[in-house]
């Protein structure tokens, strides 16, 4: 076996003096040129034990027992004037926000050289050079134009290649990414991703990989560390870990990668609840000048279609392909600029805000984010009761009644009714969330991306949960999502989303299973799907670019 | 930018139409006028109609009012009515005094307050934070007069060291000009800079939350280095807005300290011109002042794209 690169041994992290440990006792080796992954959910450790590779760790971290080695010498005692040799220059660091990890203030090129001029000395001409080749490299045209340009003419995905290139430059041997895909959109996801594989291999640059998402580094792993609740509960080869999961945990986190089976066509006929006929959104711009015509973005143009009773018809597009704002358009939080939405045959748009109301009481939101959607000073019980004001004929020991209700339903116990959100976590909070829209029992919930923030194993609950209601509400959902994985155990009906034009639709069935759109295919054929093949996992991509082929074809890995 | 600053100068055309209406009526409507001031015998009632009518001050307040807007117009702010010094001259010249302790003590507010700032947030919640904080607070809690009068107090009278009274213009002579600013200087620059430090304090820690501060770290930057190159320009930003408020609003009227120091500035000059009532001067004070804010502000937002090149205009 060859020397390690990096060793972790026993390491122990906490925060204050009594805290109890986030990381207890972890142990890893990174051999040289290895992509090792660190998989677990949000808290399980797996970012703080890679930051205290760096000597990172936020305020009030520290290392309480427990050494790293990297390159045959024990870094955890460095002083700060050593350790600043070794940051950038031996280990390199990616950030899971590529929003946030660059510079809004500095040039591309002036970031990305900083680095490389630190350690290497060289002068800025030659830093430019070997900045603008890493670019290339990674797939940004016009790479000497981007040096001069600043991160935010830059999309999120194409800063991330930025983030990798500048990352390289200084020639690390250890790269750690702490999630480098997760807030980018499916697509940027996986071509990210293949760039980030191609660039490591080239380079020969051990990898060591945070991710939330087993399926996402089944592409490149070859060892896997599977972290639960501040320690280290499955390690070894990616054959081992992945296709003979020992833990329950690692098996709830294959389980959680999307099976891929979509549900089959049903035609029994079904009552229209909504209808959205030739939906059309313009914001205006900011006039230039006060006589000049502001410019005009269409975000939604000229989309009709049906939602039948009990169904789930899933929304997918891109960032940006105005999804969200249709979502916001049928509850009448974005006025319609042509078009109308009607509700059981009555015409809802362009309504005043009290008939609209009135009217309308039958269509509730999800939102995303259910820390920016949940008021912070208002408790759970409350935060649900709220939505129930409008209800007249209840009384208050009612209303409480059937919020307390809604929550059991959607799994929150009574212990936890008096809670603030901050004291809950990202599941339960989305829980909240859902039972909020469910109280006042309406007929349609519009879902924008619901489970996006969250983990892939919260995820997964979510959704039963969703699918569930559903089944006993007689639900009918607008799951709105960029990520066809996502949609596709639970979706009756697909609408995919370009630029705010519908450009396919179908039943799931149908979507899935032979897409018609190049775009479609694209979001398909990143999708990595485990299969359970007699007992073991194994890793397939679908392959829709060619139909002759087989639906399915198993990846060399 | 230029299409934009000229924009923003024809939009402030109507604000500034606004003051003066504003300005010119109500100081009319405080009791007494120029020429009971100039006669003083306000029993001689043939005497004081003479002296309206030859200040104009017979005509009707509108007819007033577009006589001065139009001579306004062509640049002419006319002469006091009380000792027929022309206006815009005047003011000028008083302007010159202010300009000269406000720039001077916002400068060194700035240089002070924005580094000491950054290395409270730096330090945050450490013992440097808490002393730079609290110290910070105590300074801002001090009336500025009262610094003023206790300076004149210690160095001025008790110890002899400096002059406490009087006033030289630094471009005549730089070093005797100092002198005499030295005092005022001080008491303005404690008087803002609990404000100035705040501001950057509170925007830097923000900051240095952010993954792009950890990144340079990672990138093995020195703290002086991440501090300096990465989180300065990002926090600097908010800091700016205050400092043009600061700037503005001293110009405009620095009344106390000048009173305190009897330096012959703007704001002593607008005390003057509205206690004898003269009316063509505190119209004329208050347009340049007005004149003075919008020109400040807009230096601020053109400096803003600067230290944020997500602004553009």
């Amino acid at each position: 076996m060859t020397e390690p690169l990096c060793t972790i041994s026993n390491l122990t992290i906490a925060f204050g003096t009594m805290g109890e440990p986030v990381v207890d006792a972890a142990s890893l080796r990174i051999a040289p040129g290895e992509f090792h992954a660190i998989v677990g959910e949000s808290g399980s450790g797996k970012t703080m034990l890679a930051r205290s590779i760096l000597g990172l760790l936020p305020s009030g971290g520290r290392i309480v027992a427990g050494q790293v080695d990297f390159d045959g010498r024990n870094i955890t005692q460095l002083s700060p004037e050593s350790m600043r040799k070794i940051r950038g220059k031996e280990i390199g660091m990616i950030f899971q926000d590529p929003m946030g990890s660059l510079n809004p203030a500095l040039r591309i090129g002036t970031q990305m050289s900083e680095a490389l001029r630190l350690h290497s000395g060289l002068d800025r001409c030659m830093a430019r050079d070997q900045a603008e080749r890493l670019l290339d490299q990674v797939g940004i045209r016009h790479p000497r134009r981007a040096l001069d340009q600043f991160p935010h003419e830059f999309s999120g995905g194409m800063r991330q290649r930025i983030m990798i290139a500048s990352t390289l430059l200084p020639g690390p041997k250890l790269l750690i990414a702490d999630e480098p895909t997760t807030a980018l959109d499916t697509i940027a996801q996986a071509n990210v991703m293949e760039i980030l594989t191609k660039v490591t291999v080239e380079s020969g640059v051990a990898v060591l990989f945070i991710s939330h998402d087993l399926g996402l580094v089944a592409h490149r792993a070859d060892t896997v560390t599977v972290m639960d609740k501040a320690r280290v509960i499955e390690q070894g080869s990616y054959e081992e870990v992945l296709l003979n999961p020992r833990t329950e945990k690692t098996k709830a986190l294959l389980a959680a990668v999307p099976q891929g089976t979509a549900k089959p066509e049903d035609s029994r006929p079904r009552e229209t609840l909504l209808e959205v006929r030739s939906a059309q959104i313009e914001f205006r711009g900011r006039r230039k000048l006060p006589w000049l015509r502001p410019a005009i973005t269409r975000a939604v143009d000229n989309v009709s279609f049906d939602l039948r009773k009990g169904e789930t018809l899933a929304v997918i597009g891109a960032s940006g392909s105005g999804k969200t704002t249709l979502g916001r358009a049928i509850l009448g939080l974005v006025p319609l600029s042509a078009g109308e939405v009607r509700l059981s045959g009555d015409k809802v748009s362009g309504l005043g805000r009290k008939e609209f109301r009135t009217k309308t009481q039958g269509i509730q939101i999800v939102f995303q984010d259910p820390i920016g959607a949940l008021d912070p000073r208002m408790r759970v019980l409350d935060l649900v009761a709220e939505s129930l004001r409008h209800h007249q004929n209840l009384s208050r020991q009612n209303k409480r009644d059937r919020s307390c209700e809604t929550l059991e339903e959607c799994g929150l116990g009574k212990g936890l009714h008096q809670r603030f959100p901050h004291q809950l976590s990202g599941g339960q909070r989305q829980r909240v969330a859902i039972a909020r829209a469910l109280v006042s029992r309406p007929d349609i919930i519009v879902l924008d991306e619901p489970v996006s923030a969250l983990d892939v194993t919260v995820q997964e609950q979510i959704l039963q949960l969703l699918d569930r209601l559903k089944a006993q509400h007689g639900l009918s959902y607008i799951f709105i999502s960029h990520d066809i994985g996502v949609v596709e155990d639970i979706a009756d009906r697909v609408i995919i989303m370009i630029d705010g034009k519908i450009v396919e639709r179908g039943s799931a069935h149908a979507v899935f299973n032979s897409p018609k759109h190049e775009f479609t295919r694209q979001l398909l054929s990143v999708l990595p799907e485990l299969r359970e093949v007699d007992g073991r996992f194994q890793l397939v991509y679908r392959d829709h670019t060619n139909p002759a082929q087989a639906k399915h074809s198993t990846v060399n890995r | 930018m230029l299409k934009y600053a000229f924009i923003r100068v024809l939009a402030a055309i109507p604000t500034l139409f606004l003051v003066t209406i504003l300005v010119f009526f109500f100081i009319r409507l405080v009791p007494g006028d120029p020429a009971a001031m100039l006669v003083g015998d306000i029993q001689n009632i043939g005497r004081l109609e003479e002296v309206r009518s030859s200040l104009g001050l017979d005509r009707t307040i509108p007819e007033q009012f577009v006589i001065w807007i139009g001579r306004v117009v062509q640049g002419d702010l006319g002469v006091s009515m009380i000792n027929k010094a022309p206006v815009l001259e005047t003011i000028l010249q008083r302007f010159a005094v202010t300009a000269q302790v406000v720039f001077i003590s916002v400068l060194l507010t700035t240089l002070i307050a924005v580094p000491a700032g950054m290395i409270a947030a730096w330090k945050q919640n450490k013992p440097a934070d808490n002393v730079i904080v609290i110290t910070s607070i105590g300074v801002m809690s001090i009336p500025s007069f009262w610094i003023g009068l206790t300076l004149i107090l210690i160095f001025g009278i008790k110890l002899g060291w400096l002059p406490s009274i009087g006033y030289v213009s630094l471009f005549e002579d730089f070093s005797a000009g100092a002198v005499y600013l030295i005092m005022p200087v001080i008491a303005l620059v404690m008087g803002e800079l609990g404000g100035v430090l705040r501001m950057t304090r509170a925007s830097t820690i923000e900051v240095m939350r952010r993954d792009y501060i950890t990144h340079a770290r990672a990138k093995g930057l020195s703290e002086g280095a991440v501090l300096a190159r990465h989180a300065f320009p990002n926090a600097f930003a908010p800091t700016l807005t205050v400092i043009g408020m600061v700037i503005g609003a001293l110009l405009g009227g620095a009344a106390v300290i000048e009173t305190v120091f009897t330096l012959p500035g703007l704001g002593r000059l607008t005390i003057e011109a509205i206690s004898s009532r003269d009316y063509s001067m505190v119209q004329g004070i208050l347009l340049v002042v007005a004149v003075i804010y919008v020109l400040i502000n807009l230096i601020t937002d053109l400096l803003y794209p600067l230290f944020d090149p997500r602004m553009n205009f």
